[in-house]
């Protein structure tokens, strides 16, 4: 019994995985248990073992030697030394070797002309890894990291040691792997040579310049609109007698609960060419109507209207953060009202403001789906450009991985600039102490009180019509053309018979969206949990941990905020479409997508409620005896509830309205709810469109709704872009 | 106190309980449960040092605290105690067993932080039973050991509050019992007292002593408070810019600092510049004039050399007399200021060899500012030659 409790589980794992499980990916998948009567004397169920001796794949074979090396060392004490380097080395090793292998050895055999010189042809091929090799991996990680925290890597904490091992891992396979892929696919040639005349050729073409041109144009027009709309509207709501703040605040969920298209989709039917406003003003003034919503005057419009709000929330933290006993001191010094607010308000926000231009920037460049409804063939940006050179008519893998890499410098230079402006020291103010009576904000200028007011309440009340039009939408037969009052949208869409047969209710869904949605709510609620665990668990290693690389840590593990969608998918595609890691066309392909683009929310929500945890609770418990891991258990995770709760409502709710990363992702079995609804728009159905979009907005205010009333928090916005 | 509560060392003496004063040994050659031994200590981060080569001994059931300005060490000190550091240099001894590299949660000793990091999450009684669970008792009987130590001092019936819902003293109590109820050797206070009000703060501090000394226990109080230190300890070890620089009981220190730091950091002190002559030749004795002034020396029993010394005076040490005439004896000074203090007078006081402070506890006839008088000194103890 002794024996078995020092048995690190790793060991455990890789055993399971290397004798029991299936070694390699099962068609139907792994859930489908169709593969249970054949199992395990199968060339494609057998586990490695049996593989290695039965079905001619020796090279599996070799793997019991780092899986029988721990056992010499198993007597041996937690801390002894020995024992620590031999679980290192046979975890190193045994990683190595199962990943070679798996990259070594393709379904056409030796996947590369240099191994063959060597090993000369061989007979064996293989497909992706599945859930035995997944063990094996996971197991070698943990003996890996079980023997460094043995030789005293931070702290000798086997718990910090370990999650650490399994984030960078996981972060390595799914975030910086991926780019690094389409970093080499850029350099591809068609005969799969890899050549830098190719890269160059792709980023030289006038073609690919215009292209970053419009985006980086559109970019910046965004960024500053929204800081303009977002600092008035922080304003009017903080500083002003305006009544209704709640509402604005209200707004202020709605980027986040709405498929990026929406917005574009609203303002081609209510400006498009037969939208209901332009042919209103057609009537009674006599405009005649036009194209310009398709291209940058439309684009900037909708980008304005969905990301405003971010701006929104960042500069309304910035300004009540600006102490207000400074403006006091400098009414108290005399100066008049347009004085203290040149001369102390703004410039005190000044970092702020740059941090919400820079949010909008990144925000705009990977901005998706907007620009698929809307710049049309006049305004070409580069997240689409990228989706068209992968799915489109051309197919030109290098010049979408060219695109990529321009999109990706854009954004991560904004990301960078951003942490470097808002995280350095040099720039940061003093904000409010939490103590005692800070004193009264100064009142605006009377006329900047009239110009904040006329440029917040129209947008307010724009935002508000574009969204009744999102709901009341589809419930009319053709915007603009037939106002015919109709539920034949959500008919055609949601419908299901209920019937009475045989003693038992029967649902029949006969809706055509029902399927779309069910998968998506799956992923989604699948997605959620990991997202926020993983998220969690990286904050708590950023916040509370010491160890070195942790700034690389915490720099990685942001980084996914800071790449496209876009990017993310051409990446996804080009990285697991071949084994060892073939998931293209899966739902886990989905679900990780979803988990890595979304887990800096996580990591926002977690980093937030840490600060607020004081660490001597950490060390309190400690004290009193309790290993990290009863820490993080007992103390950690009740105290961090509401950052759980965060992240596992917007892990969700973004996983829903994702659009741009999984529009690469998606196959025939696993259809969502978005691509369902741009394909109806690119086929002309938006009745159906915006009826199914108004279903999502609907549900996922619902779900947020709920959650705070469960929760009671009124603040759940802004935690995540704060 | 009921049942098997801290039965060790309850009710008896230090000397009782196998610790000799001077020495962390007994006659048979153990060193007894709970004397904590640093050696040569040091704690850097980087190129900083924080602690530099800190060497004491604490003997079992007593209090010693770390008395020092912010930034001396002294905290970093007390977490190397407790394990939530390790040193970088220097070996720790607790109850005999070297502990230099043992984690925190393998060490039999407790804290109690300044913040009392009580979970804000657990209630009361959970909190105090949290390190007994950890530790693998069984839940009946945590709680009944909880419950008892509550009663301790005072708290039963609050059992099932959260700790936001109590004072700060009661806070404080909570957080003392947690600490107390695994039995440790050895009990780490991190400035425990610096969360609460003046009056609470004083009843606090005789009540963590009364209960130190009630049960016996080895107690390592970490302050920058040096009321407090002298109150409660009956060592103090004071640091200074990551060095032990002195170490004594609170008498020992007050009474003859042997730095111009320890001086100055324990109460106050007036710094004069003197001149030590022999009182008479060949009698071997010295005494020290200070301008007009002349007292004897030795003022304790320390070599002291003929020529010029610099000596820092305790402000109540001086004596000043209203006076109108010259004499021959006395120096002379001029009230400058004078304040009222309700329990006594501070004056500030223009003299020949430099402005003194001065501290009278005559308040019913007070000097006013502008007087002259007449000062004459109380030598020992008040007195202290310090050296540079």
């Amino acid at each position: 019994m002794r024996f078995l409790a020092a048995m690190p589980v790793g060991l455990v794992a890789c055993a399971i995985g290397f004798g029991i499980a299936p070694w390699y990916a099962i068609e139907d998948g792994f859930f489908s248990t169709l593969w249970v009567p054949d199992y395990p004397f199968d060339p494609e169920l057998a586990p490695a073992i049996l593989q290695a001796l039965l079905y001619h794949r020796p090279w599996l074979g070799p793997l019991v030697l780092p899986l029988l090396l721990p056992l010499l060392v198993l007597g041996r004490p937690r801390g002894d030394r020995l024992r620590a380097n031999v679980l290192v080395a046979a975890g190193c090793t045994g990683l190595f070797f199962a990943l070679g292998q798996g990259w070594a050895i393709g379904p056409l055999g030796l996947t590369s002309p240099l191994l063959e010189r060597f090993l000369g042809q061989i007979a064996g091929r293989q497909y992706g890894m599945g859930c035995g090799a997944f063990l094996v991996l996971g197991g070698f990680l943990a003996l890996t990291t079980e023997g460094l925290a043995g030789r005293g890597v931070a702290r000798s904490d086997r718990f910090v040691v370990g999650a650490l091992g399994f984030v960078v891992a996981l972060v390595m396979l799914f975030v910086i792997g991926p780019l690094g892929t389409v970093l080499s696919s850029a350099f591809e040639t068609d005969s799969g040579d890899l050549s830098a005349l190719i890269l160059w050729q792709n980023l030289a073409s006038l073609r690919l310049v215009r292209t970053a041109a419009h985006s980086l144009l559109l970019a910046c027009l965004t960024g500053a609109g929204t800081v303009l709309f977002g600092l008035a509207l922080a304003l009017a709501v903080t500083r002003t007698r305006l009544r209704g703040a709640r509402i604005l605040r209200a707004l202020s969920i709605l980027p986040i609960i709405t498929p990026p298209f929406v917005v574009g989709l609203a303002l081609i039917l209510a400006f498009g060419r037969a939208g209901a406003l332009t042919l209103l003003l057609e009537r009674f003034l006599g405009i005649p109507s036009s194209r310009y919503i398709f291209g940058l005057p439309g684009l900037v419009i909708a980008q304005l209207l969905a990301f405003t709000p971010i701006a929104f929330l960042i500069l309304s933290g910035v300004v009540e953060g600006i102490s207000p006993s400074l403006e006091e001191a400098a009414q108290t010094l005399r100066a008049s009202r347009w004085r203290t607010f040149c001369t102390v308000t703004l410039p005190l926000m000044r970092p702020g403001l740059a941090s919400a231009f820079l949010v909008g920037f990144i925000e705009s460049l990977a901005d998706f789906g907007n620009p698929l409804a809307l710049a049309g063939s006049s305004f070409e940006v580069l997240s689409t450009e990228i989706y068209f050179a992968v799915a489109g008519a051309e197919t030109n893998v290098p010049r979408a991985a060219a695109m990529a890499l321009v999109l990706l410098a854009f954004t991560l230079s904004a990301f960078l600039l951003q942490r470097w402006w808002v995280g350095g020291k040099r720039q940061r103010y003093t904000t409010v102490a939490g103590k005692g009576f800070a004193g009264l904000p100064c009142p605006l200028p009377c006329a900047l009180e009239i110009g904040v007011l006329a440029v917040a309440v129209p947008w307010a009340i724009f935002t508000f019509g574009i969204y009744a039009l999102v709901v009341c939408g589809g419930f009319v037969e053709s915007i603009g053309q037939d106002s015919t009052l109709t539920l034949s949208h959500f008919r055609d869409l949601f419908a299901a018979s209920v019937r009475w047969s045989e003693g038992s209710l029967a649902v029949r869904w006969t809706g055509g969206a029902w399927a779309s949605l069910r998968t998506t709510v799956e992923l989604a609620a699948v997605a959620a949990p990991l997202t926020a665990l993983f998220g969690l668990l990286v904050a708590y290693l950023i916040d509370r941990q010491r160890f070195a690389g942790r700034g690389a840590f915490e720099l990685g593990t942001m980084l996914a905020f800071a790449v496209p969608g876009t990017v993310v998918g051409v990446a996804y595609v080009l990285a697991f479409n071949a084994p060892p890691f073939e998931l293209t066309g899966t739902g886990a392909i989905l679900v990780l997508s979803f988990v890595f683009r979304n887990m800096p929310v996580g990591v926002r929500a977690g980093l937030a409620t840490l600060a607020q945890i004081d660490p001597s609770l950490d060390e309190a418990s400690t004290m009193l005896g309790a290993r990290t891991s009863t820490t993080v258990r007992r103390v950690i995770l009740p105290l961090l509830r509401p950052a759980i709760v965060t992240s596992l409502v917007y892990g969700f709710v973004r996983a829903v309205t994702a659009v741009s990363a999984v529009i690469f992702l998606v196959s025939a079995d696993h259809s969502l709810a978005t691509t369902y609804i741009l394909a109806s728009v690119e086929s002309g159905d938006y009745g159906r469109a915006i009826a199914y979009s108004s279903v999502l907005v609907v549900l996922m205010l619902a779900v947020i709704l709920l959650v705070q009333r469960l929760v009671g928090r009124q603040d759940l916005a802004r935690r995540v872009v704060a | 106190m009921k049942r098997s509560f801290m039965t060790s060392g309850a009710g008896l003496t230090p000397a009782e309980r196998g610790g000799v004063r001077g020495g962390a040994k007994c006659p048979t050659g153990e060193v007894s449960k709970g004397t904590v031994e640093l050696d040569r200590v040091t704690k850097r981060y980087g190129r900083t040092v924080a602690v530099d080569r800190v060497s004491f001994v604490i003997e079992s059931g007593t209090l010693v605290t770390l008395l020092g300005p912010s930034g001396c060490g002294k905290t970093t000190t007390l977490r190397m105690l407790a394990g939530l550091e390790l040193p970088s240099e220097g070996a720790i001894r607790i109850g005999g067993r070297d502990v230099t590299n043992v984690h925190a949660t393998e060490r039999n000793v407790s804290m109690v932080f300044q913040s009392y990091a009580l979970f804000p999450h657990l209630s009361v009684l959970e909190n105090v039973m949290y390190g007994l669970l950890t530790r693998g008792s069984p839940r009946r009987e945590a709680e009944a050991r909880a419950a008892e130590a509550l009663a301790l001092v005072g708290l039963q019936g609050c059992e099932k509050r959260l700790p936001g819902e109590l004072s700060g003293g009661q806070q404080q109590r909570v957080a003392v019992v947690r600490a107390l109820v695994l039995e440790p050797e050895v009990l780490l206070f991190d400035e425990p007292l610096s969360n609460l009000d003046a009056k609470l703060r004083r009843r606090m501090r005789d009540e963590i002593r009364e209960l130190q000394q009630r049960l016996g226990l080895t107690a390592v109080y970490v302050t920058h408070d040096q009321e407090e230190a002298l109150s409660v300890s009956d060592r103090i070890i004071v640091m200074d810019r990551s060095v032990v620089v002195q170490e004594g009981s609170p008498r020992e220190l007050y009474e003859g600092p042997d730095s111009l730091f320890v001086a100055s950091f324990m109460g106050d002190a007036n710094l004069v510049d003197g001149v030590v002559r022999p009182a008479d030749p060949g009698s071997g004795d010295f005494v020290l004039e200070l301008g007009a002034l002349v007292v004897p020396l030795p003022l304790r029993a320390r070599a002291v050399r003929a020529g010029p010394v610099r000596v820092a005076i305790r402000p109540e040490a001086i004596t000043l007399t209203r006076r109108t005439g010259a004499g021959t004896a006395h120096l002379e000074g001029r009230v400058s200021r004078s304040a009222y203090l309700g329990r006594h007078m501070e004056y500030s006081v223009s003299t020949p060899v430099g402005d003194l402070f001065v501290v009278s506890l005559e308040t019913l006839d007070p000097l006013l500012e502008g007087e002259t008088v007449s000062i004459s000194l109380r030598p020992d103890p008040g007195v202290t030659i310090v050296p540079g």
